[in-house]
């Protein structure tokens, strides 16, 4: 009966009801919202690269190194040499590498230049290996294989044509349109950058570029597909490549040794040291960011404690009624508790679905342009103990109200003194 | 509740809004039998609505004993006095007696719900609202959109649907124009016949003293009490 009448009573005072209903719903987004892009953000990241013990490439910032290479985000500022390459992936104590050609895309999407140890060899998440959905890896110079998310999204099938463009803008304008390639499979998804790639070999990404130079195509120069076949395809350089040991052992004298390598400025990078390190930086950031948005939902928690104590002097009337037929104080107590609680639980309810179709929209957007992989189910334990923690401080702030409701209704007789 | 003599039976009550204050409402005796109709008038100010809060035990005493029914409320605890009020005493007041959010029914189911009264239907209180001259759809009506004389009509009905063995009203028909003011009176106190029920009336309007049993005023009230004490 209680919560009917709060129900009644808020339904009676929609508008400034509502407002404070959003209010809440925008803590409680800001807050749930927050706390899962962590919590995803995070667990993507770390689930991208898995079982890889070094990522060589050209000089940079570890971080640059780790992003462009495995995320697929900003580009290489330099290209290594096909030698050193050569050199670093015959060592005995090298199992296996991978090396990662970068530049062309496809429709906005990047083109990966590999060799078939990337399908045999990367894992990600829990050391699992890539699988194909539908046909198999690239055999020939003119094959490309593609990520999950790039097949659905252009709706491909194996033996499609696709035309490579330079660069790795949207909308290319120089196109290897002479040179067209052959989807011959379709990766099973990761949800891992994998997914937002195009692969074809290193052969593949050296003969479109055969008669280019500096990024441009020279004109008069045309070589036909066919005829690009007959020249030596071996790249003379990669943007970097991945390395798997025999034994971790020889990780450190290893990376020491490819950090002093006399021929060329490379960086060796241990993956999963550069993502801690990466979320040490971040770390700082997220803890503001939380910080934030818990003082930004105990904000609109006062502001409806603030509303319903407002509100007191214009409903002594409502109160004497109540009492007169028989309500004791401590109901007109009840009274304003369950009117928070019934706001906050709207104003949770309101913030939770707006959070949830923000996820599914935003979700195509965060993969392709960021690499993260978000789920869009918000809701985890913890944020139950959130949720239960915002009702916990809704029915302290609005003691305040309730006990002034309590303490007038039992102060002032039948008629409100005025 | 049949065993009592009175249906009120105040002795050597004190009133003081502050406890360091002097009180503004001592009474040493007053008793009402039942099913009497007491007209009770006074200046405004004068400390009428604080004698029925204490009556209805919204107010408690600082010293003395007030028996109504046969019970003293001065010796029960407050939520025994809620109920108490709930299931024995219809207050009707000036005026905004309904919550002008909820429909009429819902008003009066309101006053169901805290009297415990389980067995009240939807028909008792559509027959009860018919014989105060409303008509039944006026039930389905929010309250704030009837006429003030609607209101206070609905007002008795909600006062009267626990069959209260005492009925106090405040000043009830001071918005009420004279012709509509009659017809309230007339519906009250008939109402009020039926059962037997005790009627305390405020009023400073000592034109409608003729309504009733007994006049008294406030003022004698308490000067009586202070020749005696």
């Amino acid at each position: 009966m209680m919560l009917k009448l709060a129900i009644a009573s808020l339904w009676n005072r929609k508008l400034t009801v509502t407002l404070t209903v959003l209010s809440i719903a925008v803590g409680v987004f800001l807050l749930l919202g927050v706390e899962h892009i962590r919590s995803e953000a995070k667990n993507s990241f770390s689930k991208t690269v898995s079982g890889v013990d070094l990522i060589v490439g050209a000089r940079t910032g570890p971080l640059n190194l780790l992003l462009y290479s495995v995320f697929h985000i900003g580009n290489a500022s330099n290209n290594i040499s096909w030698q050193s390459y050569r050199e670093f992936s015959q060592k005995p104590e090298v199992a296996w590498s991978i090396p990662i050609s970068l530049g062309d895309s496809h429709k906005g999407y990047r083109v990966v230049g590999t060799s078939r140890d990337f399908f045999e060899h990367f894992h990600y998440g829990q050391k699992q290996n890539l699988a194909f959905k539908s046909g198999r890896a690239f055999d020939s110079v003119y094959e490309a294989v593609l990520g999950a998310q790039v097949a659905k999204t252009l709706d491909y099938q194996p033996g499609q044509s696709i035309t490579l463009a330079h660069g790795i803008a949207k909308v290319g304008f120089s196109k290897h349109d002479d040179k067209p390639f052959i989807v011959t499979g379709i990766l099973a998804p990761t949800g891992t950058p994998v997914d937002q790639a195009v692969y074809v070999s290193l052969a593949g990404i050296e003969a479109i570029h055969i008669n280019w130079q500096g990024g441009v195509h020279i004109p008069g120069r045309s070589i036909g597909a066919e005829d690009a076949l007959k020249h030596d395809l071996t790249p003379k350089s990669i943007t970097a490549f991945m390395v798997g040991l025999n034994s971790k052992i020889s990780l450190f004298s290893l990376q020491r040794e490819i950090n002093n390598y006399r021929d060329e400025a490379l960086v060796g990078i241990m993956p999963g040291i550069t993502l801690m390190e990466l979320w040490q930086m971040i770390g700082a950031l997220e803890n503001i960011l939380q910080l934030i948005s818990i003082l930004v939902l105990f904000a609109t928690l006062m502001g409806l404690s603030t509303m319903l104590l407002a509100s007191m002097k214009e409903r002594e009337r409502e109160m004497a009624v109540l009492r007169a037929i028989g309500a004791h104080a401590g109901s007109l107590f009840f009274l304003i508790e369950i009117e928070a609680l019934v706001v906050t639980v709207t104003g949770i309810l309101v913030g939770s679905t707006a959070l949830c179709i923000a996820l599914l929209t935003a979700r195509t957007e965060l993969s392709e342009q960021y690499g993260l992989f978000i789920g869009i189910n918000p809701f985890t334990p913890l944020t139950f103990q959130y949720l239960l923690g915002i009702l916990a401080v809704s029915f302290i702030l609005a003691l305040l109200p309730s006990i002034s409701a309590y303490r007038n209704s039992l102060g002032s007789g039948l008629v409100v003194r005025t | 509740m049949t065993d009592f003599d009175y249906a009120l039976d105040l002795q050597n009550v004190s009133f003081s809004w502050h406890k360091r204050q002097a009180p503004v409402l001592q009474i040493a005796e007053w008793r009402v039998e039942p099913g009497r109709r007491i007209f009770l008038h006074g200046a405004s100010g004068s400390g009428k609505s604080t004698l029925l809060s204490l009556i209805s035990g919204i107010l408690v005493p600082a010293s003395g004993q007030i028996k109504v029914l046969g019970t003293d409320l001065t010796k029960i605890g407050g939520m025994a006095r809620d109920l108490f009020r709930a299931r024995h005493i219809g207050v009707i007041f000036q005026q905004f007696n309904l919550l002008p959010y909820l429909s009429v029914e819902a008003n009066i189911n309101l006053a169901v719900k805290f009297g415990k009264r389980h067995g009240t239907n939807h028909n008792d209180i559509g027959v009860l609202t018919q014989r105060l001259g409303l008509d039944r759809s006026i039930l389905t009506h929010k309250a704030g959109q009837l006429s003030v004389g609607q209101q206070q009509r609905v007002a008795v009905a909600r006062a009267l649907i626990n069959h209260p063995e005492l009925i106090i009203a405040d000043e009830p028909t001071s918005s009420l124009d004279s012709d509509t003011r009659d017809e309230f009176m007339r519906v009250l106190l008939e109402s009020a016949a039926l059962n037997r029920t005790t009627v305390i009336f405020v009023s400073h309007d000592k034109s409608l003293g003729h309504y009733f049993d007994q006049e008294i005023s406030l003022h004698d009230l308490m000067q009586a009490g202070e020749s005696k004490a």
